[in-house]
């Protein structure tokens, strides 16, 4: 609070506030003497006390001070001002209504209806208030500020039409483009622009302090209209993320509590699959809590959502996740040689490999694999099947088309050799998947002899990656007697090395054919070349080899995170029909424009993107930007505006002088009062 | 102050009291002192089992024949200390109300007239040492036997004025008085503790008994006072103003730590300290001082 004072001179005046004080002081100085015979301990005490004195007649004192103070007072007329105003508006002749019809005005505050929609009803009965000639425009600022009306206008029952139909949008709140848009309308004049906003999300209203600064410098003035809930609440998805974890791995899913209550809200995901679980969430206020879901062992991969339980702002009460398919990688063996006995086949082999412990909990632990035989083409199944082993096959040309088609799909395939191999037929019928083309089987060393050891491969490879806490000294203790020989080939982004021999001999290479892979192992995986199978590094080389390769890359699609609000972009080529974007709610517009598909999601969840009757060629995981579901009330924008104009947020109030009169009548009765009290009590004492 | 300066009523009542020296003082003289010699007098002091080395001439030959027990009797000789009365009669001390009976001056020379009175009744040599003061003839009377007379004058003429200096006064006195007397001060101590003390404690070693009989004026002391007035001090300085109600909140910190350094001071040298109310009997001080206890 601070005043202003109407004349120089009362400064001077105030002066005269001392003169009672001295008045005092002197009329108190004693003037009896006397002598006293313990001085020493008086001047032991603190000099400060020694020198200090009691007022006596405080009132008197009291009543003499406020009668020269309202003489100044009377004298000069003082103006008191402190801040915390609200401005008045509407004398300029321009006025501009800013709407905030963000997330957070969704906010219902008991029957009174939405933050937007008080908003509306306040900033409509403003309008109706204002002399017929003043000129107005509006503007709303929920995620990308636009303007309701073209420019300033003096029809202000448009400007009313444009506010009552200002309807509630999913995003985050423009301020700085509101104020800009209503800098724009008042054409660099003056005016008042007034802002309907709940003021809330963090650092809104700051950043649009330089906005305010300029709109100040053109002579307009920013009038706040703050519309509030009594107590803001809201809860929300701040996030959900596939990792790893018990299971089939763990949906984190973190809820942020903008109430100043604690809260416990029921939570679930729905998987892509349809399955749901269901979780509660405690939270103190202002925390935000992570929640893991654990995932089933096996899990259909695409976009899960989770929705929480919440009466304020439904927008962003959901969300979505990406999810890998889970332990569904599917195996198909393609046995070229059953053998005599069970161990001699390579199936008894990779069957152990894949499901340890038997076929009774393969459904909850390993992968149980697809056995068939050479003849039996029709068994592979591009949608169920996500690897194929072909071992020791003679003759693959019945598989050849299929293979192809399944693994530019994104299908893998793993060709192991052996004695049934031919080189010849092989490489003629599966050129298109093999890296190299085959030679012939070499023997490295005599029946009876240890054979070629095998070099430690990179851990930094996906398929190696298992081995990257130990381990992976074990491949040297792999010994091959005899191994297929490969025709040279150069090694590129498709085509790579991953094993070889100590000699150098490829062992395992990789090659990517169109959305999918082939791994071609110039061994065998039973024991007839070597002692892979018995080695510690068979199992866990083959579950990697199913783990990496049997995830498609893309799941249903390539995938792509969105923010509500926020425009999608795309890259599609080579697209034969019409782009189609399917939302939480249908069909979503969309645009295609130079090989890129554009469109913009209003709701969180996920987005299919394709054409009609394909499989989807991306999938979009669409969340809410949560800073707008922080209903708080943050920074002040009135003090924000203050700060930047701050005479136009003072209360001013103006003293009278007359109240000054007959204030300074008071005093001098309360001090002939105290007076003559004091004058009564001298006599008592002196009696 | 009256003509006769001693209270005789107070003389009757402290009459049966012994002044006792805390530590046996040597000398011949039969007085009521205990003496450092034993068994050269008649008074008993206590039996002791007999050991050999004992003279034989002192065994007690009743008890022996009673009990079968040889013990040796011992006495404890009685001799004189010559007191030496240092009365405080600066300015300081002549303040308060001008009454014997309730002035610290007052109470100082009642005291001192009624010390000398009884140690002259008793034999013992009395000496009289004033301080400042003004108006006496004879403001230094060495400690003897034979006449009360010039102390009482001394003490029935002396005015209050001027400083008592009390470290210049006991390095003055102090090389008069005989080695294992007795001192008593009596004064307001309105000096620097820190000043006399070592003045104090010097006297002390030399074997002096010093005793002082602290003097206060009450009303002074707890500044009972009703108005703000101006103090001075007789014995000079500049005029203080003070609010009695301001200072009488900080008064008692002050008296307490002032105390303090008074008894420690005094406690160094082993001397005794009372303290005396003016407006209080003497009696009880009075057998403090004689017992020599604090």
């Amino acid at each position: 609070m601070s005043f202003l004072w109407g004349a120089p001179l009362a400064l001077g005046l105030g002066i005269l506030i001392l003169g009672p004080i001295v008045a005092h002081l002197v009329r108190q100085t004693p003037k009896e003497r006397r002598a006293f015979g313990a001085m020493l301990l008086l001047e032991r005490l603190p000099k400060r006390n020694r020198r200090r004195r009691q007022l006596e007649d405080k009132p008197f004192l009291l009543a003499r001070i406020l009668m020269v103070l309202f003489i100044v007072f009377a004298v000069a007329g003082p103006e008191i001002q402190w801040p915390g105003a609200v401005p008045e508006f509407g004398g300029s002749g321009a006025v501009v209504v800013v709407i905030d019809d963000s997330l957070s005005m969704d906010l219902r505050h008991e029957d009174q209806g939405t933050l937007l929609s008080r908003a509306r009803a306040e900033a409509v009965e403003l309008v109706r208030g204002l002399p017929a000639g003043t000129q107005l425009g509006a503007v709303r600022v929920g995620g990308t500020a636009s303007r309701l009306t073209p420019a300033l206008t003096s029809e202000h029952g448009q400007v009313i039409a444009a506010i009552e139909n200002v309807q509630q949008s999913l995003y985050g709140t423009d301020l700085v483009g509101g104020i800009r848009l209503a800098r724009q309308m008042l054409a660099g004049g003056g005016g008042e622009v007034l802002v309907f906003t709940d003021e809330a999300g963090q650092g809104v209203v700051e950043s649009a302090l330089s906005e305010i600064a300029l709109l100040t410098e053109q002579g307009g003035a920013l009038v706040p209209r703050p519309i509030h809930a009594e107590k803001p609440a809201n809860i929300a998805i701040a996030g959900a993320e596939y990792g790893s974890g018990p299971e089939g791995g763990t949906v984190t899913v973190r809820v942020a509590n903008f109430g100043t209550e604690p809260m416990e809200v029921p939570a679930t995901i729905a998987l892509p699959d349809g399955t749901e679980i269901t979780a509660f969430v405690e939270m103190a206020p202002g925390q935000t809590v992570e929640k893991a879901f654990t995932v089933p062992r096996v899990a259909q991969g695409g976009v899960g959502t989770i929705q929480i339980e919440d009466g304020h702002l439904a927008g962003d009460d959901v969300g979505s996740f990406h999810l890998p398919t889970i332990g569904a990688s599917r195996v198909l063996v393609v046995d070229g040689d059953p053998g005599l006995t069970p161990t001699a086949s390579e199936v008894y082999y990779l069957e152990r490999a894949l499901a340890p412990w038997g076929r009774g909990v393969s459904l909850d632990g390993g992968v149980l694999p697809d056995i068939t035989s050479p003849s039996a083409v029709s068994v592979l199944d591009p949608d169920l099947h996500r690897v194929v082993f072909l071992a020791n096959v003679a003759d693959p040309g019945p598989w050849a088309n299929r293979l192809v088609e399944f693994v530019s799909d994104g299908g893998s395939l793993v060709i192991s050799l052996g004695n049934n191999v031919s080189a010849d037929r092989t490489n003629a019928v599966l050129a298109a998947l093999l890296p190299t083309q085959l030679r012939r089987s070499r023997a490295l060393a005599a029946s009876g002899e240890p054979g070629v050891r095998t070099e430690t491969p990179d851990v930094n490879e996906p398929i190696f990656s298992a081995f990257a806490r130990g381990g992976i000294r074990g491949f040297n203790r792999v010994r091959w007697n005899r191994l297929f020989t490969v025709e040279p080939y150069k090694e590129s982004d498709s085509i790579r090395t991953l094993l070889r021999t100590e000699g150098g001999m490829p062992l395992l290479i990789q090659r990517r054919v169109g959305e999918g892979h082939v791994l071609l192992f110039t061994g065998t995986f039973d024991v007839d070349w070597g002692n892979f199978p018995l080695q510690a590094v068979y199992m866990p080389l083959i579950q990697s080899i199913v783990r990496v390769l049997g995830v498609p890359d893309g799941g249903e699609g390539r995938r792509f995170d969105g923010r509500v609000g926020t425009p999608v972009e795309l890259p599609v080529s080579g697209l034969t029909g019409s782009v189609v974007v399917d939302g939480p709610d249908g069909i979503v517009d969309a645009e295609v424009d130079s090989g890129v598909v554009r469109f913009t999601p209003d709701k969180a969840g996920a987005y299919r993107v394709g054409v009609a009757g394909m499989p989807a060629l991306a999938v979009v995981a669409v969340n809410m930007d949560i800073s707008e579901s922080d209903v708080r009330r943050h920074t002040s924008l009135a003090r924000t505006a203050a700060a930047v104009d701050p005479d136009r947020f003072m209360h001013r109030v103006q003293l009278h002088k007359w109240a000054f009169g007959l204030l300074l009548l008071l005093a001098a009765l309360v001090g002939v009062a105290a007076w003559r009290l004091g004058l009564r009590k001298e006599v008592s004492d002196a009696a | 102050m009256t003509a006769q300066p001693w209270d005789a009523a107070l003389l009757s009542r402290i009459a049966h009291l012994h002044l006792r020296a805390r530590r046996a003082v040597a000398g011949w003289q039969q007085g009521s002192h205990r003496s450092q010699h034993q068994n050269t007098n008649i008074e008993f002091a206590d039996y002791k089992e007999y050991a050999p080395g004992d003279p034989i001439k002192h065994l007690d030959w009743r008890v022996a024949a009673r009990s079968d027990r040889l013990v040796i009797r011992r006495q404890q000789a009685e001799t004189e200390v010559s007191v030496t009365l240092i009365v405080d009669a600066s300015g300081d001390i002549g303040t308060g109300v001008p009454d014997l009976d309730r002035s610290k001056m007052g109470a100082g020379i009642v005291a001192a007239a009624t010390f000398a009175t009884f140690l002259h009744r008793r034999g013992d040599p009395v000496g009289l040492e004033i301080l400042g003061g003004d108006g006496c003839s004879h403001p230094s009377i060495s400690a003897r036997r034979t006449s009360l007379a010039p102390i009482m004058r001394t003490l029935a003429e002396v005015t209050p004025a001027g400083r008592a200096d009390l470290a210049d006064a006991f390095e003055r006195i102090g090389p008069r008085l005989p080695r294992r007397s007795v001192a008593i001060l009596i004064s307001d101590l309105m000096e620097e503790p820190s000043q006399w003390a070592p003045s104090v404690h010097a006297l002390c070693q030399r074997g002096v008994d010093v005793r002082v009989l602290h003097l206060y004026d009450p009303i002074e002391w707890n500044v009972e006072f009703k108005e703000s007035m101006r103090l001075f001090s007789p014995e000079g300085g500049d005029d203080l103003a003070i609010d009695p109600k301001v200072v009488r909140e900080q008064m008692g910190q002050v008296i307490s730590d002032y105390l303090d350094e008074i008894k420690a001071a005094l406690s160094h040298g082993r001397a005794s300290h009372f303290l005396h109310g003016a407006d209080a009997g003497l009696d009880s001080a009075m057998r403090a001082i004689l017992r020599g206890r604090s």
